[in-house]
C-alpha cells in the first residue's frame, strides 16, 4: 500500500514536471536566443549556448541595445505603459462603484440591469469596432490615447463588474450595516471597508485586464495611429526585419518582461480572488 | 440578511448616491457597448455608401451570393473546428493539469502553476513568432525533433491540410492556463470533510475524482465551456500574427474574425466594405448570443449545483 502510494505520487510529480518543462521550453528558447550574438543565432540552435554557459563570447547585450534604440522599441514600450496603466485603473474604479451599488443598494430594476450588464459580455469586439471608430473620427479623438483608454475600459467592464460583484456581495453584511448605523455614508463604507477588503478580487481582475491590454493587438491597431504600442511595433518588425531572429527575440522578451513581473507580484491574490466567484458561481 | 428597522427612513430620501455610484459605468457602457451594438445593426441594414436603406439584403448577399457565401461558409466551418479542437483538447488538458496540481503532497505547486500559465501572458505577436520559428523548415528545431521521434517532418503551419489544426494547437498551448486556473480554484473549494469521508469509505484516487470532485465542479465545467465558446468565435489575433490577414495558405486558416477584418478593411484590390463588415459582425454576435442562451437554458437548468 505504501509503495503503491509512493509510485503514484512520484508518477504525478514526474508528469507535472514533464508537462511544465515542455510548456516552458519555447519561451526559454526565445530568452536564450535573445542574449546570443547574431552569428551564433543564425548558425546553431539556442541550446548550444547552454553547453558553454560560462564563456563570455557566448552572450551579448547588443541585441537589446539595437532593438530598443534603432528599431524604436523603447518608444513603443513607453507608449504601451501610457496605454496600459490608465486602462487598467479606470475600469477597476468604475466597476468597483457599480459592483457595490449592485450588491448593497436596493433600487427597482436592479436585477434586470445587472443581468444586462453581464449579458453584454457576449458582444464580440468586432461588433464594437466600426461604430466606435466612426464616433471617434467625428469627435476628433481618433488616434488619441484617450480614445484607447475609453475603449479598453468599456470592453473590460463586464468581466470587472462580474468578478468584483461576486466578491463584494459576499462580504459580511453585518459589517456594512453596523458601519451605516454608526452614521457612515455609502461613500465612506465603500472607501473604508469595501475597497480594502476587496483587494484579492481587484488584484485578480487587474492581472487579467493588464495582460489583456498589454498584449492586445486588434484594438490598438484600429484605434491608435502614430503612437505605436509594442504589439503593433513587433508585428511590423516581424515583417521588416525578416530573419533577424537575434533582434526579434530580444524585442519579444522586452515585451514579455512587464507581464511576467506583474503576474509574479500579484499571483498570491489571484486564486483567492477567483475563488469567490466559483464557490457560489 | 436581517433588515434593520433603523435603516428604513432612508427610503423616503432622494437616493442620488445610487445614481452617482452607477452613472460612470452605465455611461461608458452606453458609449462602448450599447451604442456600437445598435449602430452596427443600423449600418448592416444600409447600402455600402450608407445612403440607402436596403433592409436585410446585405445578409441575403452574405448567405446566397456566390461572391460571399462560399467564403463565409469556409470561415464558419474553420471557426467551428477551431472551437471544437479547444473543447476536446484544451479543456480536458486543463482539467488534467488542475487535478495533478491538486494532488496531495505535491511540492512547488505554485511554480508549476506559474510555468504552465506563462504562455498565456505572452502577446499573440510573440506566440505567432515563436512557433513560426520552431516549425520553420529552414530555421526551426521541429525537423530535428521529428527526426528524433521518428515522425516525418512536414511544414505543418504552411500546408493547407494541416495549418488550421496547427494554429489551434498553438492556441491551446497558449491558453490551457486559463481552464487550468478555473478548475484549480473549483477543486480548492471542494470541502475537505467530504473527501475525507469518501477516503474513509475506501474510495481510490480515481473514484474520488470522478465520483466526488468532478460532479462538484460541474458548474465550472459549464463556465469554462461557455468562455471557450465566446473566446474562440472571437478569435482573430493568432491567425493574424502567424498567417497574416489573408489567413493562408489559400485561406485555409480563415476564421470569422479574419474574414470580418478583411471585409471591413479591404485587402489587395478589394476595398473595405462597412455594410458587409457590420453584417458579418452581427452574424458573429448572433451566433455567440444564441450559443450562450442555449447554454443558460439547457445546461444551467440540467446541471445540479450543489450548495457547499
Amino acid at each position: 500500500m505504501r509503495i503503491q502510494r509512493l509510485v503514484s505520487r512520484s508518477f504525478v510529480h514526474f508528469a507535472v514536471i514533464a508537462i511544465a518543462f515542455l510548456w516552458t521550453l519555447p519561451t526559454v528558447g526565445v530568452l536564450v536566443s535573445s542574449f546570443r550574438p547574431e552569428n551564433d543565432v543564425k548558425n546553431s540552435g539556442w541550446w548550444n549556448a547552454l553547453k558553454h554557459p560560462f564563456e563570455e563570447s557566448v552572450w551579448t547585450f547588443k541585441n537589446y541595445a539595437d532593438v530598443i534604440s534603432a528599431n524604436g522599441l523603447g518608444e513603443a514600450f513607453v507608449n504601451t505603459l501610457v496605454v496600459t496603466i490608465p486602462a487598467t485603473i479606470l475600469p477597476i474604479t468604475v466597476a468597483a462603484f457599480a459592483a457595490y451599488a449592485f450588491a448593497w443598494m436596493k433600487f427597482p430594476g436592479r436585477d434586470w440591469l445587472f443581468a444586462m450588464v453581464i449579458g453584454l459580455m457576449v458582444v464580440p469586439l468586432q461588433v464594437a469596432l466600426i461604430p466606435i471608430l466612426r464616433l471617434y473620427t467625428q469627435t476628433g479623438i481618433a488616434g488619441t490615447f484617450l480614445g484607447l483608454w475609453l475603449a479598453h475600459t468599456g470592453f473590460g467592464l463586464p468581466l470587472a463588474i462580474y468578478l468584483l460583484y461576486n466578491y463584494i456581495s459576499q462580504l459580511p453584511g453585518d459589517l456594512i450595516e453596523s458601519a451605516k448605523i454608526d452614521g457612515a455614508s455609502d461613500f465612506t463604507v465603500f472607501m473604508r471597508i469595501v475597497l480594502p477588503l476587496s483587494t484579492p478580487a481587484i488584484a485578480s481582475f487587474a492581472i487579467f485586464q493588464f495582460l489583456w491590454i498589454w498584449n492586445d493587438l486588434l484594438v490598438s491597431l484600429v484605434f491608435l495611429g502614430t503612437n505605436k504600442v509594442l504589439t503593433v511595433k513587433l508585428s511590423e518588425l516581424t515583417g521588416s526585419l525578416g530573419n533577424k531572429w537575434h533582434l526579434l527575440t530580444a524585442g519579444a522578451f522586452v515585451s514579455m518582461i512587464v507581464p511576467l513581473a506583474v503576474f509574479f507580484a500579484l499571483q498570491r491574490y489571484f486564486v483567492r480572488g477567483l475563488l469567490a466567484g466559483s464557490v457560489k458561481g | 440578511m436581517k433588515e434593520l428597522p433603523m435603516l428604513r427612513p432612508n427610503k423616503s430620501r432622494p437616493r442620488w448616491h445610487i445614481v452617482v455610484f452607477l452613472a460612470p459605468a452605465l455611461l461608458l457602457y452606453s458609449i462602448v457597448m450599447v451604442f456600437p451594438l445598435l449602430d452596427t445593426l443600423r449600418l448592416s441594414l444600409f447600402s455600402s455608401d450608407g445612403a440607402n436603406f436596403v433592409g436585410v439584403s446585405n445578409y441575403q448577399r452574405l448567405f446566397t451570393d456566390s461572391q460571399w457565401w462560399p467564403y463565409f461558409w469556409r470561415a464558419l466551418k474553420n471557426t467551428v473546428l477551431f472551437f471544437l479542437l479547444h473543447m476536446v483538447l484544451q479543456n480536458p488538458l486543463g482539467l488534467l493539469l488542475a487535478a495533478l496540481l491538486d494532488s496531495k503532497n505535491l511540492r512547488g505547486r505554485s511554480i508549476y502553476r506559474t510555468l504552465l500559465f506563462s504562455p498565456t501572458m505572452l502577446s499573440f505577436v510573440i506566440v505567432g513568432f515563436i512557433w513560426q520559428l520552431i516549425l520553420s523548415p529552414t530555421w526551426g528545431i521541429a525537423p530535428a525533433i521529428s527526426d528524433f521521434l521518428g515522425i516525418r517532418y512536414r511544414p505543418w503551419l504552411g500546408l493547407e491540410s494541416t495549418s488550421l489544426p496547427t494554429v489551434a494547437l498553438i492556441s491551446i498551448w497558449q491558453f490551457v492556463g486559463i481552464p487550468m486556473l478555473f478548475f484549480m480554484t473549483a477543486l480548492l473549494a471542494v470541502p475537505q470533510d467530504i473527501l475525507e469521508a469518501a477516503r474513509v469509505d475506501g474510495a481510490s484516487a480515481w473514484q474520488l475524482f470522478w465520483r466526488v470532485k468532478f460532479p462538484l465542479i460541474l458548474p465550472t465545467v459549464g463556465i469554462v465551456s461557455i468562455l471557450t465558446f465566446i473566446g474562440n468565435f472571437n478569435a482573430f489575433d493568432l491567425v493574424y500574427t502567424a498567417k497574416g490577414a489573408l489567413a493562408g495558405p489559400n485561406f485555409s486558416t480563415d476564421l470569422l474574425g479574419t474574414f470580418f477584418y478583411r471585409t471591413f478593411y479591404g485587402f489587395q484590390l478589394q476595398l473595405g466594405d462597412y455594410a458587409m463588415g457590420t453584417a458579418i459582425a452581427m452574424v458573429i454576435f448572433l451566433i455567440i448570443l444564441f450559443g450562450s442562451l442555449l447554454y443558460l437554458l439547457v445546461w444551467q437548468r440540467k446541471v445540479v449545483s450543489y450548495e457547499l
